[in-house]
C-alpha cells in the first residue's frame, strides 16, 4: 500500500485561558490510522486484495467551527483499485499521546504546573513540493510487503449472538468480539491466582465472515497463558521467550488459530496501601479499571492490526472487573464484547464490565 | 571473477500477520544485524519509541536456525539466501509506577 501526505501538521499548546504555549510539528505514527483504512477496505470489499496499487492519502478535516487551518479530525482515504475507495475518519484525540508529550518541556520550564491542564489545536498546512535535486539516501537494502491476509471462516453471525450475552457498550463501528465464557473463567483464576502481580496471556482464535450480511466479526478460541514473562506488582514482561512459547503452543495446537489480542490483569487491591480506610480504597484511583501508557504501547507494538483486541482484569478489592479495548479509526478505545457459552442467559458468575481511562496517568499515582 | 548475488529473505512480526520480503545488495552484506534491524523496524511499520519517547527493544530470530541473531553479527555471515526472520519486541505493560 503507498501512502501520500498531503499537508503537515502543527499542534498549539494552550492554557486553559486560551493563553499561548508552544507550537510544536507533529510526527505522528500514522500507521494505526491507516490500518484503520485498510481494515474497513477488507470489511466493505471482501474479495479485494489490497496490496502494493493501493493508494491511502492521509489528509485534513477542517474544524467545523475555527476552520481552516485548524482540523476537526484526519481523513485517511485509502483506494483499492478494481475495488473502490474507504475513508476512515481519525479523531483529534488521536493526537492526544504527542500533547502530553509536548508538554513534558513545558513543565521543566515552569511554563506549566505538574498536572496542570492544557488545551491543544492541530492546524494543517500543504506540504511544500518535494525539492529537486536533492540527492536521495542510499537504501541498504529493498523491502517489499507481502500480503498475508488472514484465513477468514464463513459462518452465520446470527448463530452466535443466539448464543451469547452482550457484555458492555457496544458500538456499530466495531466489528463483534465474541469470547468463550470458559476464557472469561481462566482470565479471571489467573487473575486470582497471580495474587498481588500482574499475569498475562495472548487471546488466540478466528476471524468469521457472516455469510447473510458479510460482516466480520472475531471468534476467541482459547488463550496461552504467557509463562516466560516477567511479572511484578506493577508490570509484566514480554519477551522473545514468551513470542517463541506462543508459537510453539499455536503451532501444536494446529487448528489454523491466529493471534487476536491479549489478557493481562491489574491486582489492584495490592497497590493500594493497607492504611487507607475500605471508604477512601473504594474511591481511590488504584482501583478503577484503566489501560495504561504501556499497555497502549504493547498494542501497537505487537497487537497493531485493526481488529486486535485487549481484555483487562482488575482485581479490586469490590471484586473483578472486566474491560475490553481495541483500535476504532486509529485510536485504542474502550469496546464491549459478547459472551459465548451463556444460551442466551444473563450469567451473575461474570464479573461487570468496568469503565477505563486511556493512556492517561493519573492512575499511576503513588499510594499514600 | 562472479559477482555476489543479492541476498533475498524474508520477516515477519511474532503474529506473523505482517511480512515483508527483503533484498540485500551484494555489496552491503558486512552490514550488521543490528544496523539492519534499525532500517527494517520503521519500515515494518513497527514503532521505535514507545511513551515518553523511550526506545524500544527489537530482537531477530533466525528460524532456521531457532536463535535470537546477536546484534554485532554480519547478515553475510549469519544469514543465507531465503531465511526467514521474526522480529520480537521487549515489551512491558503495566500499571502504576511506584
Amino acid at each position: 500500500m503507498n501512502t501520500r501526505q498531503t499537508h503537515q501538521f502543527v499542534m498549539v499548546l494552550q492554557k486553559r485561558d486560551g493563553s499561548p504555549l508552544d507550537q510544536v510539528t507533529v510526527a505522528a505514527d500514522w500507521e494505526p490510522a491507516l490500518e484503520a483504512a485498510r481494515f474497513q477496505a477488507m470489511r466493505r470489499f471482501p474479495d479485494a486484495a489490497i496490496g502494493a496499487n493501493a493508494v491511502a492519502e492521509i489528509r485534513p478535516a477542517w474544524h467545523e467551527e475555527l476552520g481552516q487551518p485548524y482540523i476537526g479530525a484526519v481523513e485517511v482515504a485509502l483506494e483499492v483499485p478494481g475495488a473502490g475507495a474507504v475513508s476512515c475518519w481519525v479523531p483529534k484525540s488521536f493526537f492526544k499521546s504527542l500533547a502530553s508529550d509536548a508538554s513534558v518541556p513545558l513543565v521543566k520550564e515552569g511554563a506549566l504546573r505538574a498536572g496542570e491542564l492544557f488545551n491543544y489545536l492541530v492546524t494543517a498546512f500543504p506540504n511544500p513540493p518535494e525539492a529537486n535535486g536533492v540527492a536521495q539516501r542510499r537504501e541498504r537494502f529493498q523491502i517489499e510487503e507481502v500480503p498475508t491476509p488472514l484465513p477468514v471462516k464463513v459462518s452465520l453471525l446470527g448463530d452466535f449472538y443466539a448464543r451469547a450475552v452482550a457484555a458492555g457498550e457496544q458500538n456499530e463501528e466495531d466489528i463483534p468480539v465474541f469470547l468463550l465464557r470458559r476464557i472469561l473463567a481462566e482470565s479471571d483464576q489467573m487473575t486470582r491466582d497471580a495474587g498481588a502481580v500482574e499475569t498475562a496471556s495472548v487471546l488466540i482464535g478466528h476471524m468469521h465472515r457472516d455469510r447473510a450480511g458479510g460482516e466480520l466479526f472475531l471468534e476467541v478460541t482459547a488463550q496461552i497463558p504467557a509463562r516466560n514473562t516477567e511479572a511484578t506488582a506493577t508490570k509484566v514482561s514480554f519477551g522473545p521467550a514468551t513470542w517463541n512459547a506462543v508459537q510453539s503452543a499455536l503451532a501444536l495446537r494446529s487448528g489454523n488459530e491466529q493471534w487476536l489480542g491479549w489478557f493481562h490483569s491489574y491486582p489492584a487491591s495490592s497497590w493500594c496501601s493497607a492504611k487507607c480506610t475500605p471508604e477512601d480504597r473504594a474511591k481511590c484511583l488504584l482501583q478503577r479499571s484503566f489501560f495504561s501508557a504501556d499497555d497502549c504501547d504493547v498494542h501497537r507494538t505487537v497487537f497493531s492490526k485493526a481488529f486486535h483486541i485487549a481484555l483487562l482484569v482488575t482485581n479490586t478489592d469490590a471484586g473483578l472487573q472486566h474491560a475490553m479495548f481495541s483500535w476504532r479509526d486509529g485510536v485504542i478505545v474502550q469496546r464491549g464484547f459478547h459472551i459465548l457459552g451463556n444460551e442466551g442467559k444473563q450469567e451473575s458468575a461474570i464479573a461487570p464490565v468496568a469503565t477505563a481511562t486511556i493512556g492517561d496517568t493519573e492512575n499511576e499515582k503513588t499510594c499514600p | 571473477m562472479t559477482e555476489e548475488p543479492k541476498l533475498d529473505i524474508s520477516a515477519s512480526d511474532v503474529t506473523g500477520q505482517t511480512m515483508v520480503n527483503i533484498g540485500i545488495n551484494a555489496g552491503d552484506r558486512e552490514m550488521s544485524v543490528g544496523e539492519l534491524l534499525d532500517g527494517l523496524v520503521p519500515r515494518m511499520k513497527l514503532p521505535r519509541l514507545g511513551n515518553g519517547g523511550r526506545p524500544l527493544t527489537y530482537h531477530a530470530r533466525l528460524e532456521r536456525e531457532g536463535r535470537h541473531l546477536h546484534a554485532t553479527e554480519t547478515v553475510g555471515e549469519a544469514l543465507q539466501s531465503n531465511d526467514r526472520l521474526m522480529i520480537q519486541p521487549t515489551i512491558e505493560a503495566g500499571g502504576h509506577r511506584r
